[in-house]
């Protein structure tokens, strides 16, 4: 054919390849799948779209593609035809034509000069080898007389009886070159082509004996062009379409007859004269050459509609990631579309009212613009989602091959393919993912047969799901594999020299688990094909984590292995904390942010400690590394000058800098080190006299650090831009942001920054036996809030329950019916003082309350106090005798005062008259368990000795006798020895050693406690946590504190036993 | 030899980076501003003075003199920011002043001597004499070059 000429059509028709070729792979995957039981439709729909790209490679001169579609066209076709049944060979050979097609496609301009013959004869082999195909030879021909003459045609039978499969017509035509070409001012190339346009020409030939005379001009066709033609196109337009008089048409009918157009026999759906079986799918019974017609005008009435219907059907498979362009629903356009005339409407009337300094207009202009930037703003964002069915697709092909490859039988099911992401993420993560499902079939799933002697079902399960979480996208990769073994990967960290014997020991299963993701570390007993090459976990945890992704692995030894991926909707727009170090101001992300610390003058002593050379912080029962962020990027060191401002010493740095640069890096590295070492000893001094510090809490993938800034600015959105290539090797910036002041500003690499300075948790630093007897005896430690009511009287609150705190004016207070309120948030919060409650003294007046709000019962209720004292870590003996009442739970000496420990859900309950729950409970009890009651205990599992003895009050109140436990790992111990005795266990999340849903897991193992009821008892839960906890074995979680619900939760329990809910 | 062997006079842009002439072929300049709000990019290369918001775009400014190897001057009024394109992207350049755009006769542009001032002639393709002075024309790839 004529070789390809107009861009224009190219671009089209790759563009449209693509689209088409895009969704095969799965297609066929899914082909192979339903085996002999064919889905007509989808074959159908493959069918159609390799087709059009044989139809349009055809039409735009690219040989080798059209080749290579009709070859797979003809296979399809037999499958189509249940001729051929798709088994895995025939897929995989078809599997690997996709390939080609698509690599042809792709370099479509030199596809003709691409070597495809090797494909070809596999497709061809492929064929002949699957036997019992009754193959139509291709030498093979049918003969064909030729109407109004004694002449027959002979063509291929195979071409033939494809087209008619193809759902086309077959047309004979007759015309005249002079009078039908010539002297209508066409061309005949031109016709041809616009033939071509909307079918095929199998044969076209100049009819020699038919040639007249000039002389006889009367009707007689002086020189007649044949050609025999195969189209969708049906015979009440063809004749519009060939621009010839009807009667020069003629149909090819079931038996290899022609008709002329428009009579009986070519118009019905079957020549009544030869009563061929009519079923589509009826295998062709015979190779011989006229028999086996399927009706073929019969699929073509219904295929006329494909025209249209086939350029509006294709394009709604996956969109084609790997281009530079994007498919935009027209909707989100138009959309766009008219924020933009909005948004130049509000810019005329801002500057209108700018212009008569209209201040009250200038503010409603200004909202407007508020308004309308921020639906553009997401409007954009829409344009750039994409589902992560575009990434999840092609697990499919990579689980098929993979699972070939390594004999294992493995089913992969996908979910939340529609889950949209920013199309950057969807392009970024698809190298970590297949990773991921790449080690889960390499690692995670056994061989068959030892997957037999275990007992579990063939074929194995790898299951891929994406969900939205809390503003997030979540991916689980989840197989029924083997599990990850935390002794072997013990073992491996001791052999590989990662971690000391002494340190292995004391981490828990979980925190074993987690170390695959270290650097170094690969779990692959041999290096194969397919996994193992050097890039490990690290790398993907890595990768995710630069994305603002976090990996979660959860894996039971002989159950299966799940990893939870979370990743952040977009990346062009983030939400972002400024701070501010010297003179220079940064933007954190706020996904790698994990809290703020501001650590006042008096205690920076005490709770900046420091190990080797490293600086940290004890964070609750953490030790975190500390950062000052210009060590880290070599700023100038700043001090006060004496007028206040920051100077800074610039001799110094100027000198380190330079030697910085003449320096290889590992010693780049060292001289920061010791400079930080000399500058922290310094800082130390001078901050610990002077002045609090700002730590900014940071996660980077598998380790959190303290960033320590001069100040914290602001909290804003900012907008990613790519750095230029001259820093885009300094590992600290992710990139730079301009905000809201025009400026410029650098954004930190929070992953990027830990490498830089080598760090390391705390936790696996050799040090940490200090560390750790440090943390021994601080374990006790309680954030508390301590709130003043009376100028006097002092009250601590468990920070955990507190939903938020609100400065209000006493004005906003109001007191409907006697109950105090205030409006917030749209509703009104219900607000009780303490006095109210607790004999305490009345609260101070003040003009400005805070109000501590909290969760009670499903609505958040708040209290008042006078003023917040402080926020501290603190481990307490608590007195629960003394200062006992309703409403207060205790008290206890904290920073030299007596401090009354708040029960806030005793505050906003009534007191209860004669302590109703307890009779009540009594009651119950002694109604329904009347002798087991007395020899049952309840376990509790509790780190915090707070917690414990409020557990044991609340509880003995009720009437039930406890067990005690700090953490999971004497939970167990505890319940080894009293199994028979405990009826119930309550217990913690978030413990040391081992924590509550690890507990859970490990007592369910044991079948003899499948009936043992469980409650979490926590302050804070996810419902992702939730769900592993649910996972695990858990029964409900609780609110801690909350102690009608504890109470009424366990008489359930204990009562009904664990399934009855 | 890179003696400049077109016939057609060039335009050239001249500033002063310390001690040094330097001429830039004004095809390759963008734009010129005082536009001095440049954010420190601390951890970078001596030269990178930093970045900048030119116009919602974020420009690396290369500081000559230091990459020069001269000691860095702060900011003053008399002091530019010369914007070329690079591998795609617009870089500021740092210059202490403009002086003027002169057309050269590129007969008169002499391959550089192995330095300048002590400034490797790596950064430079041609000397260009005049009455007055030296001008030095700058070689923009080598001297962004990593």
């Amino acid at each position: 054919m004529t070789p390809i000429e107009n861009d224009e059509i190219l671009e089209l028709f790759l563009e449209e390849s693509l689209d088409n070729i895009g969704g095969l792979e799965t297609d066929f995957l899914d082909i192979e799948e339903a085996g002999e039981d064919i889905d007509d439709d989808l074959v159908n729909k493959v069918f159609r779209a390799i087709h059009s790209i044989k139809g349009g490679a055809g039409f735009v001169g690219l040989d080798n593609i059209k080749e290579l579609a009709h070859k797979m066209e003809n296979m399809l076709n037999l499958v189509r035809n249940r001729e051929l049944v798709p088994t895995g060979d025939i897929i995989s050979v078809l599997l690997t034509g996709t390939d080609r097609l698509s690599h042809l496609l792709d370099n479509a301009v030199n596809s003709n000069e691409i070597e495809i013959s090797d494909i070809l004869e596999q497709l061809d082999n492929s064929l002949t080898n699957d036997g019992d195909i009754p193959s139509v030879a291709s030498d093979e021909t049918i003969s064909i007389k030729i109407p109004n003459s004694d002449e027959a045609l002979s063509l291929p039978a195979m071409d033939l009886n494809q087209y008619k499969k193809g759902g086309n017509e077959i047309y004979y035509a007759t015309f005249d070159m002079v009078r039908d070409i010539e002297r209508k001012g066409r061309n005949y190339l031109a016709f041809v082509k616009e033939l071509e346009d909307t079918g095929t020409i199998i044969e076209q030939y100049l009819n020699p004996t038919a040639v007249g005379t000039l002389e006889d001009m009367g009707d007689e066709i002086i020189l007649p062009m044949s050609v025999i033609f195969a189209t969708i196109v049906g015979p009440d337009i063809i004749d519009s379409i060939m621009e010839l008089p009807p009667e020069r048409i003629f149909q090819l009918d079931e038996n290899n007859v022609l008709h002329p157009l428009g009579s009986e026999d070519a118009t019905t759906a079957t020549a009544p004269a030869t009563p061929v079986p009519v079923a589509e799918s009826e295998p062709s019974p015979e190779p011989e050459a006229a028999a086996p017609a399927p009706p073929a005008p019969k699929k073509a009435a219904s295929k006329t509609k494909s025209p249209a219907g086939k350029s509006s059907k294709a394009p709604t498979k996956t969109p084609n990631v790997q281009a530079g362009s994007l498919r935009v629903n027209i909707t989100v356009l138009d959309e766009l579309m008219t924020l933009a005339g909005e948004l130049v409407l509000t810019r005329n009337q801002l500057i209108q009212s700018i212009g008569s300094n209209d201040k009250d207009q200038i503010d409603k202009a200004s909202q407007r613009v508020d308004l309308v930037t921020s639906e553009i703003q997401a409007a954009i964002m829409n344009t750039r989602m994409q589902p992560i069915g575009t990434v999840f697709n092609k697990f499919k092909r990579i689980v098929h091959d993979m699972s070939k490859d390594l004999n294992k039988e493995i089913d992969l099911e996908i979910e939340g393919k529609d889950v949209e992401l920013d199309k950057t993420i969807i392009e970024s993560i698809a190298d970590p993912m297949t990773h991921l499902v790449r080690n889960s079939v390499d690692h995670g799933i056994e061989m068959p047969d030892i997957r037999r002697q275990a007992g579990k079902p063939l074929p194995a399960h790898v299951h891929l799901n994406a969900y939205h979480e809390a503003g997030q996208v979540i991916i689980e990769i989840k197989d029924d594999g083997g599990g990850i073994d935390p002794k072997k990967i013990a073992t491996k960290l001791i052999e590989k020299g990662l971690n000391t014997e002494n340190e292995v020991k004391e981490m828990s299963d979980s925190e074993l688990i987690k170390m695959i993701l270290k650097p170094g570390f690969s779990l692959a007993k041999e290096v194969t094909d397919i996994s193992g090459r050097g890039v490990g976990m690290d790398v993907v945890n890595s990768n995710l984590t630069k994305l603002g992704g976090t990996i979660d692995i959860d894996s039971v030894v002989g159950v299966g292995t799940t990893i939870r991926v979370k990743l952040p909707l977009t990346l062009a727009i983030i939400p972002s904390l400024i701070a501010a170090s010297g003179n220079e101001r940064f933007t954190i992300p706020q996904v790698n942010l994990v809290e703020l610390v501001r650590i006042p003058p008096e205690q920076v002593k005490s709770r900046i400690e420091k190990v080797d050379n490293a600086s940290v912080i004890r964070l609750r029962n953490e030790l975190l590394p500390l950062l000052r962020l210009n060590e880290v990027l070599g700023m100038p060191k700043m001090f006060v000058g004496p007028s206040g401002e920051l100077q800074e010493d610039k001799r110094e740095i100027i000198h380190d800098r330079r030697s910085k640069s003449v320096d290889d890096f590992l010693t780049e590295e060292q001289l920061l080190e010791q400079e930080a070492e000399k500058r922290l000893q310094e800082e130390g001094r001078r901050s610990s006299s002077e002045s609090a510090v700002n730590i900014i809490v940071v996660n980077a993938g598998d380790i959190n650090y303290g960033i320590v800034v001069d100040s914290l600015l602001d909290s804003e959105e900012i907008v990613v831009k790519p750095l230029g290539y001259h820093l885009r090797d300094v590992r600290a910036y992710a990139g730079a942001t301009i905000l809201g002041d025009g400026k410029s500003a650098l954004i930190l690499d929070i992953v990027g920054i830990s490498n830089i300075m080598s760090l390391r948790s705390v936790k696996d630093n050799a040090k940490d036996k200090i560390i750790a007897q440090k943390v021994a005896s601080n374990k006790h430690a309680q954030s508390l809030l301590i709130v003043r009511n009376a100028a006097t009287e002092f009250f601590a609150i468990p920070l955990g329950l507190i939903s938020r705190i609100e400065k209000i004016h006493t004005s906003e207070i109001e007191t409907p019916g006697g109950q105090l309120s205030m409006k917030y948030r749209g509703a009104n919060l219900l607000l009780f003082k303490i006095e109210d409650t607790a004999n305490v003294g009345p609260m101070e007046v003040v003009d400005w309350p805070y109000v501590i709000v909290f969760q009670q019962g499903g609505r958040e209720v708040g209290i008042i106090v006078s003023g917040i004292v402080d926020a501290i870590d603190i481990s307490v003996e608590i007195d629960n005798k003394t200062f006992r009442q309703h409403g207060i739970l205790g008290s206890a000496r904290i920073m030299e005062q007596t401090t009354m420990l708040l029960d806030l859900y005793g505050l906003v309950t009534p007191e209860p008259e004669a302590a109703p729950v307890k009779d009540e409970m009594l009651q119950t009890d002694s109604v329904q368990q009347p002798s087991s009651n007395a020899q049952s205990y309840i376990l509790v599992v509790e780190d915090s000795e707070f917690f414990r003895s409020h557990f044991k009050s609340v509880l003995n109140d009720a009437g039930w006798e406890i067990l005690e436990a700090e953490d999971g790992v004497e939970g167990l111990k505890v319940f080894e020895k009293h199994s028979a005795d405990i009826s119930l266990i309550v217990t913690d999340i978030e413990m040391p050693n081992m924590d509550g849903v690890e507990m859970c897991r490990q007592l369910r193992l044991n079948p003899e406690n499948a009936e043992l009821p469980i409650l979490a008892c926590t302050s804070v839960a996810g419902e992702l946590a939730e769900e592993r906890g649910f996972e695990a074995g858990l029964d409900e979680y609780l609110i801690k504190l909350d102690r009608e619900q504890l109470v009424e939760r366990i008489q359930h329990y204990l009562t009904n036993g664990r399934k009855s809910d | 030899m890179k003696k400049a062997q077109n016939t057609t006079a060039k335009e050239l842009t001249i500033f002063q980076v310390a001690n040094i002439s330097c001429g830039l072929d004004i095809e390759d300049v963008q734009e010129i501003n005082k536009h001095f709000d440049i954010t420190k990019a601390f951890g970078s290369p001596e030269y990178v003075r930093g970045i900048m918001n030119l116009r919602g775009q974020i420009v690396t400014v290369i500081d000559l003199r230091q990459k020069f190897g001269m000691p860095m001057e702060e900011i003053n009024e008399n002091m530019r920011i010369v914007i070329v394109e690079s591998q795609g992207e617009n870089i500021g350049l740092l210059v202490d002043r403009i002086d003027d755009i002169v057309i050269a006769d590129p007969n008169l542009i002499e391959p550089p001597p192995s330095n300048v001032s002590g400034v490797t002639g790596e950064y430079f393709t041609g000397i260009l004499k005049t009455e007055k002075s030296l001008i030095t024309i700058l070689d923009i790839h080598n001297l962004l070059a990593l």
